[in-house]
């Protein structure tokens, strides 16, 4: 038996449908014969209803809602939308890491100045120079210079050869060298 | 047509149209919400579409069961930031006076008035709310959430990020006072 004081308490919930079903029974069945629940309850929904119609509501100004629309606009919002300042830092940070790279491996392979090595074998050709724009290009020419009949001094940038390396290793496996062999060295 | 429908039509296809029924859909619920608990239309409007702009940038990642209980959360927050970079809140609770023992709330119930005094409508209203506006800002939240919004007290809990007793707690105090404040007038 739920007293008055708990079934006014259950009041809310039960407007809003939140009350397990047997409470609300309960309640169902008490409000059908307390005058005081019922005076409570409708004073309750007085002070809501009124406050309801009487608290202002009357919506923003057209020029907000415009606003939101303009937002909304897929086009319009890809524009106003900048480059995140975060991106910009990494990128920045990763050239910088990168070019740090790169100074560490010309000190690491002791390159003369110029940033050019001589690479000399006992049984393989040379060409010139090699130039290379971008990797296919580099890959191109590291294949001529190991397939290449003459035995000369040649020079190779190193700026590709050292960031190709490992392709450089494959190309020469696949021309019958072996890699650990004192027949070609760099100097 | 439903939320999640509109949703869709302007997620997928761009469609601003399905976007603006959305908008409208809860216009008087939000902006209620919002501009009975800042001070004035400017803060109102501002509040009102910085919450759509947000919610804009995150749609992608919107998976709640209710799109008004998350806008009111976006908007609810927004509010909290705003108040707090203004004065200190003032508390109905919080003693006041030379002895302090009398808070706000004794002193609005005292307010002088003949008992032979009649109000019209529009006194009644002004009166509502005046009341309204004097409850603590937590129990005002609740009751405006509840009253304009029409969201249920588990949704109300979950903006709150309190439990459901704790925001039907808040409910009835901020009732009790208003029956307390405004017993002579209804």
């Amino acid at each position: 038996m739920m007293t008055c004081t708990e079934i006014q308490g259950c009041l809310l919930l039960a407007e809003t449908g939140e009350l397990p079903a047997d409470q609300a029974e309960t309640v169902r069945v008490h409000m059908e014969s307390c005058a005081a629940c019922q005076s409570f309850d409708a004073k309750t929904s007085q002070i809501m209803n009124l406050a309801g119609r009487v608290l202002p509501d009357e919506g923003p100004s057209a020029a907000i809602l415009a606003a939101i629309s303009d937002a909304a606009s897929p086009k319009l919002h890809a524009r106003v939308v900048p480059f995140p300042l975060s991106r910009m830092m990494s990128m920045a940070a990763a050239l910088v890491a990168l070019i740090a790279v790169i100074v560490l491996m010309n000190n690491a392979l002791n390159v003369p100045d110029g940033g050019m090595v001589s690479v000399t074998t006992t049984t393989q050709p040379r060409v010139d120079t090699l130039v290379a724009d971008d990797d296919l290009q580099t890959a191109v020419a590291l294949l001529s210079f190991v397939s290449d009949e003459s035995d000369d001094l040649q020079e190779l940038d190193l700026s590709a050869a050292s960031s190709l390396s490992a392709l450089a290793d494959e190309l020469l496996k696949m021309q019958g060298f072996d890699l650990y062999d004192d027949s070609y060295a760099i100097n | 047509m439903e939320d999640a429908t509109l949703l869709d039509k302007y997620r997928e296809h761009g469609d601003v149209q399905a976007l603006e029924q959305l908008v409208e859909r809860y216009r008087r619920p939000l902006f209620g919400y919002i501009l009975n608990m800042t001070e004035g239309k400017g803060d109102a409007d501002e509040i009102f579409q910085e919450v759509w702009f947000r919610a804009l940038k995150k749609l992608d990642s919107y998976s709640h069961k209710s799109l008004l209980s998350w806008l009111m959360r976006i908007a609810r927050n927004l509010i909290i930031d705003k108040s707090r970079k203004r004065k200190p809140e003032v508390s109905l609770d919080k003693p006041v006076g030379d002895e302090g023992d009398t808070s706000l709330i004794d002193l609005v119930e005292s307010d002088e008035r003949r008992p032979d005094e009649i109000l019209t409508g529009a006194e009644i209203e002004g009166r509502v709310m005046e009341a309204v506006n004097l409850l603590p800002e937590e129990q005002k939240d609740v009751f405006l959430m509840r009253v304009k919004a029409d969201l249920s007290f588990k949704e109300i809990a979950e903006i709150q990020d309190v439990s459901i007793n704790t925001a039907l707690a808040r409910m009835q105090y901020a009732l009790t006072k208003l029956r307390r404040l405004l017993e002579d007038d209804l």
